[in-house]
């Protein structure tokens, strides 16, 4: 997987110019730079919900985004599960409580999202988002601040699970938090400035 | 907080029924005191005569076909407007020309006065359809304006989503579009659907097709029969609240049956 000469501009600000990183082709990435800098933007553009002004990303053709956004984007007309089953097909109806469980939210399966609490709904989120990467065959998750909100037994629950299940597949993984990234990422890219540049590629060991 | 809240229970005090049916039995007292005062009935009858007048009415069959004839045509006007501005809010949504081009006329129709419309209508229609194309008029503009309001409010991080996770065309309607549209859509079919009775009875007031309410209340006025004109200028009110609490309670079943369902 790479990421060629990506330049993006966005309301007169060269978010990022020329940007090329070559990643492996599975295991989790994580984009660990400050607020601000433009780690989201990058993301839009490997999920393909941002066309760069240039440049073009190489390896992922054919590969469905799983997203977990900054912001839950859950319907506030459906419960628990059917925001998860909301995106899959009728034959992978039964992963959306089964992951909703894996999450720790056996029992809450029916609630809409405004009776959840925000670390509820985030794992929603996820849950949506890794039923969907289990689904499809050929697949990329994009995890934007997944464990945003989360306390740290729900934290810990739900990186055990995103390590589990996006382990086979190519990923993205945004935090602040730089704990997070290596416990939860296979490689941990250092992104700075304006326009954002690669200042290092990092090895977590464990 | 607490300010809110006490100004929450006064506001609920004012709705309580028993306090709607005062104010309503005040304002019948005020008018029989006003007509006692007046003492011609011609000029101002009492509540009591034009009550006694209605029910005369009522006993009869043509009452009933009048009633019936206004209705339908008020009706056609109503659905075939509110059909028209909701489709032509989705085509201006969807393509700029058309909104360039519909700004111009619904600004026209906005502006312009009912009773213009009415005496231009006439001289193209036919008395009897009159009522239905006034009403049409005037429901297009308020279901346009709505239902478009409606498409910009629908949430765009939702959308975006939807289309990340590929969800077909159907679900994006379901979850992104309707829901946004609801609130949009009540509002607009509670207020059109007032505008459109009253504009099609000042139509029929003017046009004055055979069996409808408009041309009793013309010819009331005409041969001075007050009685009559009160009689039915009062079925005019209370068709028109009839009508509006029959569309709030089906389209509140409407939305109750729509949450059970997401509810599953």
């Amino acid at each position: 997987m790479k990421l060629e000469r990506l330049t993006v501009r966005y309301e007169g600000l060269t978010v990022m110019q020329d940007l090329t990183l070559e990643l492996p082709d599975r295991g989790m990435v994580c984009l660990f730079a400050p607020s601000g800098s433009g780690k989201t933007t990058l993301l839009r553009v490997v999920g393909g919900l941002l066309r760069p002004d240039s440049g073009r990303v190489i390896g992922l053709e054919g590969k469905k985004p799983a997203f977990v956004f900054q912001e839950d984007r859950l319907v506030p007309g459906l419960s628990a599960e059917q925001n998860v089953a909301l995106v899959l097909d009728r034959e992978h109806q039964p992963l959306a409580g089964e992951f909703l469980r894996k999450l720790g939210l056996s029992g809450w399966e029916d609630a809409f999202p405004a009776e959840l609490s925000g670390g509820m709904k985030r794992r929603v989120a996820i849950a949506r988002a890794l039923a969907y990467g289990q689904q499809c065959k050929e697949v990329v998750y994009l995890l934007d601040e997944p464990l945003k909100g989360l306390d740290e037994q729900a934290a810990a629950t739900a990186l055990e699970l995103i390590r589990r299940q996006t382990a086979d597949a190519p990923g993205f993984f945004i935090t602040h938090d730089y704990e997070e990234a290596q416990a939860a990422a296979e490689w941990i890219v250092c992104l700075e400035g304006r326009p954002m540049q690669v200042m290092q590629i990092v090895r977590p060991s464990r | 907080m607490k300010d809110s809240i006490i100004r929450e229970q006064t506001k609920q005090n004012r709705r309580h029924p028993a306090v709607q049916l005062g104010a309503v039995l005040f304002w019948l007292l005020l008018w029989q005191a006003a007509s006692t005062a007046v003492g011609l009935p011609l000029l101002l009858p009492s509540p009591l005569r034009v009550l006694a007048r209605l029910k005369e009415l009522g006993s009869t069959w043509s009452f009933w076909e009048t009633v019936l004839c206004s209705l339908r045509r008020i009706l056609i006007g109503f659905i075939t407007g509110v059909t028209a501005g909701a489709l032509l809010a989705v085509a201006a949504w969807a393509i700029e020309l058309v909104e360039a081009l519909a700004r111009p006329m619904l600004g026209v129709l906005k502006a312009t006065p009912v009773a213009s419309f009415i005496i231009l209508a006439l001289v193209w229609v036919e008395s009897d359809a009159l009522a239905s194309l006034i009403s049409f008029i005037m429901v297009l503009p308020v279901v346009y304006h709505n239902v478009r309001e409606g498409l910009d409010a629908v949430d765009g991080q939702l959308l975006e989503m939807a289309h990340a996770f590929s969800l077909s065309r159907w679900k994006i309607v379901r979850c992104c579009y309707l829901p946004a549209l609801v609130p949009f859509v009540l509002s607009a079919l509670t207020s059109a659907l007032g505008l459109a009775w009253k504009s099609g009875i000042a139509a029929e007031v003017l046009g004055r097709p055979v069996r409808a309410i408009g041309r009793q209340i013309y010819d009331a006025k005409i041969y001075l029969e007050t009685e009559d004109l009160f009689a039915w200028t009062l079925v005019v009110i209370l068709l028109s609240i009839l009508l509006e609490k029959l569309v709030t309670a089906l389209l509140g079943r409407l939305s109750r049956s729509r949450a059970r369902r997401a509810k599953g």
